[in-house]
């Protein structure tokens, strides 16, 4: 790819897109104007409608007595008795740090217009009152202790009149305490009688975290939204866009690879997106903490960490990329506007559910929660602001993103310039699905390799976590699981959508006997790679430090397979492993992306989507190395047998290590431990022999360009 | 030097039997000729354009421009070649010489060079009035010379053009053939369809009718008058549609191929 054609094309498209004020307005105009409007304006509305309730008269009815005189009603008198006593209980507790309070709550009582009328419940029912009392005294208790039953009539329909009710029962309450307290004092009983145990909740949440909270609830799904809207205007007017006016036709004629215009246009979107969710971003955070947002939703005890927001915005980036990338591939096949906005829906419906699961309480990142795309980042933003660092979670959650924005990327390449894509009068996109119009190939291309990955990764990662060992399980459980479930994911699921495409498995497998330098090589590099890999494991430990967990592997590994022959653990550790993660790394995956890609750029990929498999970060430079030794292996000999081979003796090479104590006698490493070096003598046999593998297995078999080449020509075109 | 040899293009349609667009045909355009491809609708005009552009894959045959398979190498090709499309969809928030610096770019030209390109062709073919005004506000016949330019702008030694006087006036019309002709008197060599068969008899040095995918006579003006007896293009396109309609399932080999 040339850097200075991409330069070109994204220049182009951003001055094209900015010039256009529909991109202006959604990117500018809803972020700057339109979010301090609705959160202020909403913060006033619910302020101003708080204090009106609060101040507001209401109009309370009383049942009067027609026999009595005119300017003397009992229930008038009674309940204007009660809110006196009550005004004189309230400021009584006055002090010098209330005094706000106790003004408010005195105004409050204050505004209360007694009405006596017929019926109580048919004037509020009317709408003559607001609330309604019916007192009916002595209606329990004893003659010296009488209980009183206060009926609050109300419409429940009404805020105002539920308002009243609120109003009025707390002025009740604290009558009622009054009078509870004046009791236990005449009968010269304790407190404690009526309240044996005294609650008082002690919140041990700094402010900032509580904030933290807060925000965390809001902000990231209302980012995640807004680079989603970002993103969909310019993916839909850069790709179906293009092809509905006509220029796509005068595009893909330029002698520029269809990788570099849509990474150019890619990226114009992902810039969009991204600065739409900085200004959303910067809008949100300015508008909270100018917008007395604070104070309203927890009295001045809560702060806002807005400093974590830049950090967020950083976190952002990994997701927008993901999310421009998921858009065009989406635009990519559509050829009107229109028809790219129907595609758009159901994928903006479809990351909108993890991403709403996110938001909900009690969903945490852990787990199959670390790559689920959506709702990774929301949980990730979440954990930011509450200030939770893990930096193994944040890297796996932002090398699965990558990962996934990656292939929408190809994906989006491949489909931006298909020839039943580009030209209606090619049949549209049922020829890419429809079975009966799809032409045999000899291998995946790279989009569908990646696809299958983008897919298999995060089932594959659901499958690892729920097959860990709970606190008292044993290992053996989780190996016994992996077996049965490997074959299925990594074998069976890509073969049938190979199968499905009319692709040889065959090819695309590698299935094919190799020269008998590979096996020699390839044997060479399994029995003695586990030397040269433990020694890079004890380099990286002394900079990094190696969980317990890792240090005490090979402990767990032999309780776990206590009582059973040693061929058990080699089957499940060292055969099904290799056999199934060869299939599928440098079968499918490799197969397909030396399709459209040089030799390195190829094993470097597989090896890193091989190592991003396994998970386990503290190994991850481990897996890499062995990921690109067994792509080269497979590449130069054009077969898989020589790959499953070596991985398959180094696994065994591990087993047996860990379960044949003679084996470590023999090599005079017994008393080492995990982080220590081995003996310089078996350091150098094996770095020699592992050498020697890699010589033999240097040189192609034969010219790959050749094969390449004949591939291609009977491959259809994507 | 085009080479179309056996080009053969189906489209896969939903009852699984394929649609034949293009049906073996076979042609050649020499260095400095301008060939020109006549047909009603759907006789695959536009199809073989594509194919020979490399936008289109051939499912049969095999195309050669300026020395290079197409297949083999569609990149090389597209270096070689200016490809005008039917329709002149322009970038509408671009200005023309916005348009035609991206598109020298995307050619790899060098700043300098791709100066002096736009403002040549924005002299050749009198765009200087409306150079900086935005694709969208232009009329039918500016956008048109805008689409020649942009095709032009890679300085190709092919000239593809599908349907170049579609919808023009006569001033824009006249202009735009003008200027074929003069891309055809410094040695380069133009193919184009058209519907206009007046414009194609004073335009073209060569013809090939295509019907239904096939190539139905091609020659000289004069050697299709002599093949049918007839003296304007259009009577001698009738006339061979109508004997391949009535000798439909008759050996038309020899009236076909002269």
């Amino acid at each position: 790819m040339r850097a200075r054609r991409i330069k070109t094309i994204y220049t182009k498209e951003l001055v094209e897109i900015c010039r256009d004020h529909r991109t202006l307005i959604a990117m500018i105009v809803v972020p700057i104007v339109l979010y301090p409007l609705l959160i202020l304006g909403s913060v006033n509305l619910l302020s101003i409608q708080d204090t009106e309730r609060k101040i507001k008269t209401i109009r309370v009815a009383v049942e009067q007595d027609p026999n009595a005189d005119e300017n003397y009603q009992p229930n008038v008198a009674m309940l204007a008795g009660i809110l006196s006593k009550v005004r004189n209980l309230t400021e009584a507790k006055r002090t010098e740090d209330n005094n706000e309070d106790i003004d408010q709550q005195i105004e409050s009582i204050e505004k209360t217009k007694i009405i006596p009328v017929d019926n109580v419940q048919q004037a509020v029912a009317d709408g003559a009152a607001d609330a309604g009392i019916v007192f009916k005294l002595n209606e329990g208790g004893t003659r010296l202790y009488p209980q009183h039953l206060f009926e609050i009539a109300y419409d429940k329909a009404e805020l105002h009149s539920e308002s009243a009710m609120n109003r009025l029962a707390s002025i009740f309450e604290a009558l009622s305490r009054n009078s509870r307290d004046q009791y236990l004092a005449n009968a010269n009983i304790p407190d404690s009688v009526i309240e044996p145990i005294r609650i008082e909740p002690i919140n041990v949440a700094t402010p900032a975290k509580v904030g933290g909270m807060v925000l965390g609830t809001i902000i990231p799904l209302v980012l995640v939204l807004m680079t989603i809207t970002g993103a969909i205007y310019p993916a839909i007017d850069l790709t179906a866009g293009e092809r509905e006016r006509g220029t796509l036709e005068t595009l893909i004629v330029c002698p520029v690879p269809p990788m570099e215009l849509i990474t150019g246009k890619y990226l114009v979107v992902a810039t969009i997106a991204l600065l739409g969710a900085a200004l959303n971003l910067l809008s949100v955070g300015m508008t909270l903490y100018f917008g007395g947002f604070t104070e309203m939703i927890s009295s001045g005890e809560t702060e806002l960490p807005l400093e974590v927001l830049p950090i967020i915005l950083v976190a952002l980036i990994p997701f927008a990329l993901l999310f421009s990338a998921v858009m065009v591939a989406v635009c990519s096949y559509a050829r009107t506007f229109k028809e790219a906005q129907n595609y758009i829906m159901p994928v903006i419906l479809a990351a909108l559910i993890p991403g709403g699961v996110a938001a909900l309480p009690g969903t945490d990142l852990t787990g199959v929660n670390t790559v689920i795309p959506v709702m990774n980042m929301v949980l990730l933003a979440r954990e930011l602001l509450l200030g939770n660092w893990d930096f193994g979670v944040i890297a796996l959650v932002m090398i699965s993103t990558t990962m996934y924005a990656a292939t929408a990327v190809v994906v989006a390449s491949r489909v931006f310039s298909t020839e039943s894509v580009v030209f209606a009068d090619s049949l549209s996109l049922r020829s890419l699905i429809n079975r009966k119009l799809i032409h045999p190939a000899p291998r995946p291309t790279v989009s569908m390799a990646l696809l299958i990955v983008a897919v298999l990764f995060p089932l594959w990662m659901f499958v690892q976590f729920a097959i860990q060992p709970g606190e008292n399980e044993s290992q053996l459980q989780t190996f016994s699981y992996t077996a049965i479930l490997m074959p299925l994911f990594l074998v069976l699921a890509p073969i049938a959508v190979l199968a499905y495409f009319k692709i040889s498995i065959a090819k695309t497998l590698s299935l094919r006997l190799p020269r008998v330098r590979f096996l020699a090589g390839a044997i060479l590099i399994g029995i003695a790679a586990w030397i040269p890999a433990h020694e890079l494991f004890v380099l990286q430990g002394s900079i990094i430090t190696v969980p317990e967990n890792i240090l005490h592997g090979n402990t767990q590994l032999i309780e776990a397979f206590d009582g059973y022959t040693i061929l058990f653990p080699l089957l499940l550790i060292a055969v099904v492993p290799a056999l199934c993660e060869e299939l599928f790394f440098r079968g499918t995956l490799l197969s397909g992306l030396r399709t459209g890609a040089r030799k390195w750029t190829v094993i470097l990929a597989t090896a890193c989507v091989f190592a991003v498999f396994h998970v386990m970060l503290i190994k991850f430079v481990l897996t890499f190395a062995l990921g690109i030794i067994l792509g080269l292996i497979c590449w130069n000999s054009q077969s898989i047998i020589p790959s499953v081979l070596a991985h398959m003796l180094h696994n065994a090479s591990a087993v047996l290590i860990s379960f044949w104590p003679c084996y470590k006698n023999t090599l005079g490493i017994a008393d080492r431990g995990e982080l220590d070096h081995l003996p310089l003598h078996i350091i150098l046999v094996g770095i020699a022999a592992v050498a020697i593998g890699l010589l033999l297995c240097r040189k192609p078999s034969e010219p790959i360009a050749t094969a390449l080449a004949q591939d291609a020509s009977t491959a259809p075109a994507e | 030097m085009i080479i179309a040899d056996d080009l053969r293009k189906s489209f896969p349609t939903p009852s699984g039997k394929p649609k034949n667009a293009v049906n073996g045909l076979s042609f050649r355009v020499a260095q400095g000729e301008i060939y020109g491809l006549l047909g009603p609708n759907g006789a695959g005009k536009t199809t073989t354009l594509r194919m020979l552009s490399g936008l289109m894959t051939p499912t049969g045959g095999r195309a050669i421009m300026n020395g290079k398979h197409v297949a083999a190498d569609p990149a090389a090709v597209k270096h070689d070649i200016g490809f005008l499309t039917a329709n002149t969809g322009l970038y509408q928030r671009l200005s023309p010489r916005e348009l035609l610096a991206y598109f020298a770019d995307l050619h790899g030209m060098d700043k300098r060079a791709r100066q002096q390109r736009v403002e040549y062709l924005l002299d050749w073919l009198e765009m200087r009035p409306f150079a900086d005004l935005r694709c969208g506000a232009l009329s039918t016949g500016q956008r048109q010379r805008t689409s020649i330019a942009r095709a032009l702008i890679g300085d190709p030694v092919i000239l593809i053009m599908d349907e170049p006087t579609l919808g023009l006036d006569v001033l824009s019309n006249r202009l735009i053939l003008d200027f074929i002709c003069r891309e055809r008197d410094e040695g380069k060599t133009v193919l184009l369809s058209t519907h206009y068969l007046d414009e194609a008899e004073t335009l073209c040095d060569k013809i090939g009718l295509l019907y239904n995918g096939q190539m139905l006579a091609e020659g000289t003006l004069q050697q299709l008058r002599d093949l049918s007896g007839e003296q304007r293009l259009s009577s001698i396109f009738l006339k061979l549609v109508g004997n391949v309609q009535i000798e439909k399932n008759g050996n038309t080999e020899e009236l076909l191929h002269p």
